[in-house]
């Protein structure tokens, strides 16, 4: 046994120390890091978004947003901004409603929100709440140091990214694609082909996991809280549990444009022209839902 | 509680101290094995330890005073329990899809079943017991503790490999000598399954799903990727998941049996059935094909007994037709070879067993294999029959054929798979190379090692499930 457990200390000692080595000569060598650690990017946005939301004197916002890619690259918020309202989307890649709670708890140490706007992409709402991807993304791309998901790499890289921040704070990105366009206010425009058609499966009742539940709950808990179904071509049935009903919803599959295939690259994500369009028609809604809240 | 989590990675040495402080203990070593094995389970849900413990109260009753009745109410209660968490929606709706065939309407009615995780894998384990008990070839144990270590040893509770009672209950029922080469095998071991399955598997997964959640919006060309994607993944997926169970299990001074032996280098599928989830299809053969007369008999006989065994171990896998399909391919893949009585060609052999490279004839055969085993996916990995369908329609649409699509040719994926398939050819006569374990070779060993922890640290993706923990 003894010589056992020599082994295993001596060989996770070794590896502890090249890796401290390795992490070190990242903070100063960006290719390194790269590599070996994480890759910054700009692809999704998320460092152009939080660093324009928190570089923003204004405290007070009308309405904000919260989900994933059909959010940020369908939901322009700048459609509210020109009809007199204040608005901010920080949708990212793969945010699941657990994702959103945290960011939302992020968010609020900056600005009140009068309306938190969750996207509720249905394919996002039968799993777990949290979404290693976007926790990734948010602590290497947004400076997030909060852990909430439980991954041990993220864990590390909320070490070192602190640590990096400090000691090499310029550092270059990865850009995004050169289909993406980061608009401000959190929307990214996205300009590729349109998609042609799409054979829709059979439709699929979505039932929502108790997970997203409780994470949809805590954000209600906090701000008051509107839901958007985005529009798709191939709409699921979500299932809004019990514990949500009167928390307004918005369907996005009543848009006019939803069922059209020009205005989405794939079934589920909307180009520019497209996001325009519906962001117009739920600005409207919004508006609608703010002077009329009944309705 | 998933082997890909930061829970287990605190779980396991805290249960290896405590059970090697107690080795002088052998039964406080068995009580506390079956408290963490408990543990272990209930950490997913604790509402289904009552089915392990009715399963273990049921079968060590049965077998202590063996009799006909008694091995029919073992075989009932485990088989019940399987039916009804596992299949009661699936009879219940194809009951009403074949009514409406006719045109009869009937109220669908179907039950909000959790399916326990692992239900498969420990019934068939403590029926195997019982059954061989009732047979004569094993006596049964007095010691209830160990019998319940052994229907629920955290390590093969879940997803296998189905140990028999003959090779790891005299395991559990002496006492263990910790023995640091072994346990030194076990690291090795669980560190190439946790890359087989966090690296390749889920790597593969997320183009795989990608693909097969829409199979109409894709080319030909990335429909057969999609296709590769899956074969890789659920080879890593389940191979690597065993790999972590055998690895663990030598930590605690027991040898479970191997599960996969390299099945992608077969040469015929009859190959590959002696290579794939082998504890499976070794269970199928003692205790379903061989009672049904195996290979005695007329070929319609031998036939219908291998048509059989096919089609439930595809039913075994799912509660759902394309399951039941993909062991319908098989067993007409397989069928041809019996009728040329071929089907034990390579029964004994290992493909190059006695040079570097495979022949050209060897590569032709391991192609063509892999081929149909990967087209034979298709139905495991589809929702629906009409999704398999669509899948196959896309893949062998020629308009769509003659135009090269690879934007879903991934490098990374095809790097760790190529890593993967390297390893497991310098592997495929059982043996770790022998200069690889050289003491000359240990800082080389070390960095290795060194460079796959920290790879699959970094692809550790807050432990997602491994594919055969819902059979």
């Amino acid at each position: 046994m003894k010589l056992f457990l020599t082994r295993v200390v001596k060989f996770a000692a070794a590896f502890a120390f090249v890796t401290v080595l390795l992490w070190f000569a990242a903070i100063f060598f960006q290719p390194i890091e790269t590599h070996f650690i994480a890759v910054r990017t700009d692809e999704g946005a998320v460092r152009m978004k939080t660093e324009e939301f928190f570089g923003d004197p204004r405290t007070e916002l009308d309405f904000l947003f919260l989900g994933s890619s059909t959010c940020y690259c369908g939901v322009d918020p700048h459609a509210l901004e020109i009809r007199g309202m204040t608005a901010f989307s920080l949708c990212s890649s793969a945010q699941r409603p657990g994702d959103s709670d945290h960011i939302l708890d992020l968010a609020l140490t900056h600005s009140t929100p009068r309306y938190v706007v969750v996207d509720l992409y249905s394919l996002l709402m039968s799993d777990g709440a949290s979404s290693v991807e976007c926790e990734r993304d948010w602590i290497v791309n947004g400076s997030s140091s909060d852990i909430y998901g439980g991954d041990l790499y993220n864990y590390l890289l909320t070490m070192y990214f602190e640590l990096s921040r400090q000691l090499s704070p310029s550092r270059t990105y990865t850009p995004a694609p050169e289909s993406d366009s980061y608009e401000g206010l959190g929307f990214v425009a996205r300009e590729k082909p349109v998609i042609i058609q799409v054979e829709c499966a059979e439709k699929q009742t979505v039932v929502m996991s108790v997970e997203v539940e409780l994470a949809l709950l805590s954000m209600i808990n906090k701000a008051q809280t509107i839901f958007i179904i985005p529009p798709v071509l191939c709409p699921d049935s979500l299932v809004i549990p019990p514990s949500l009903h009167g928390i307004e919803i918005i369907n996005g599959n009543l848009w006019p444009g939803a069922s059209s295939p020009s205005n989405y690259y794939d079934d589920h994500h909307l180009i520019s022209s497209g996001a325009a369009s519906y962001s117009g028609w739920l600005s409207e809604r919004l508006i609608l839902l703010d002077t009329e809240p009944s309705l | 509680m998933l082997f890909n989590s930061t829970t287990f990675f605190l779980f396991l040495p805290i249960v290896f101290t405590i059970y090697w402080m107690l080795a002088k203990n052998l039964r406080m070593q068995n009580v506390f094995l079956v408290l963490a094995s408990y543990v272990f389970y209930g950490w997913w849900d604790w509402r289904f330890l009552g089915l392990i413990l009715l399963s273990t109260l049921i079968d060590y009753w049965a077998a202590g005073n063996i009799s006909k009745v008694r091995l029919g109410v073992s075989i009932v209660v485990n088989l019940g329990v399987l039916a009804y968490f596992k299949y009661s929606n699936f009879f219940i709706e194809s009951w009403i899809d074949a009514w409406s065939t006719l045109g009869v309407e009937m109220h669908s009615s179907t039950l909000q079943i959790i399916l326990p995780v692992g239900i498969s894998f420990y019934t068939f384990q403590t029926l195997s017991y019982s059954i061989d008990v009732y047979r004569g070839k094993l006596e049964p144990t007095r010691d209830f503790v160990a019998f319940a270590a052994f229907v629920s040893f955290f390590p093969q509770l879940v997803a296998g490999p189905i140990e028999r009672a003959a090779k790891l209950l005299p395991q559990i029922t002496a006492p263990r000598l910790f023995d640091p080469a072994l346990a030194i095998s076990g690291l090795r071991l669980i560190l190439w399954g946790m890359f087989k399955k966090v690296v390749v598997a889920d790597t593969c997964a997320r183009y795989s799903d990608a693909i097969f959640v829409d199979p109409s919006a894709h080319s030909s060309h990335t429909l057969i990727l999609g296709s590769i994607y899956f074969a890789f993944q659920i080879y890593g997926d389940f191979s690597g998941y065993s790999d972590i169970a055998i690895g663990t299990s030598r930590l605690f001074g027991i040898r479970l049996s191997t599960n996969f032996k390299f099945p992608y280098f077969s040469r015929d599928i009859a190959e590959f059935w002696r290579r794939w989830h082998i504890s499976l299809s070794s269970w199928f053969r003692d205790y379903l094909y061989i009672p049904l007369g195996g290979s005695r008999g007329s070929k319609f006989r031998v036939l219908r007994n291998v048509a059989v065994i096919f089609l439930v171990s595809g039913l075994w896998h799912g509660a759902n037709w394309t399951f039941v399909v993909w062991g319908g391919v098989h067993a007409a893949l397989f069928i041809p070879l019996i009728l040329l009585s071929k089907n034990r060609t390579h029964a004994t052999s290992t493909i190059a067993e006695n040079s570097s490279l495979p022949s050209f004839r060897e590569l032709f055969q391991m192609s063509i294999t892999f081929a149909l085993t990967t087209l034979a996916w298709v139905f495991f990995r589809a929702d629906t029959l009409q999704i398999a369908l669509e899948y196959f329609r896309g893949i062998f649409d020629l308009h769509s054929f003659a135009t090269l699509d690879l934007s879903f040719f991934k490098l990374t994926a095809f790097v760790w798979i190529g890593v993967m398939v390297f390893v497991d050819w310098l592997q495929r006569t059982g043996e770790i190379p022998s200069w690889w374990l050289a003491s000359r070779m240990q800082l080389v060993r070390w960095v290795v090692y060194a460079v796959v922890v920290w790879v699959c640290v970094k692809n550790l993706n807050g432990g997602s499930s491994f594919i055969y923990f819902q059979f």
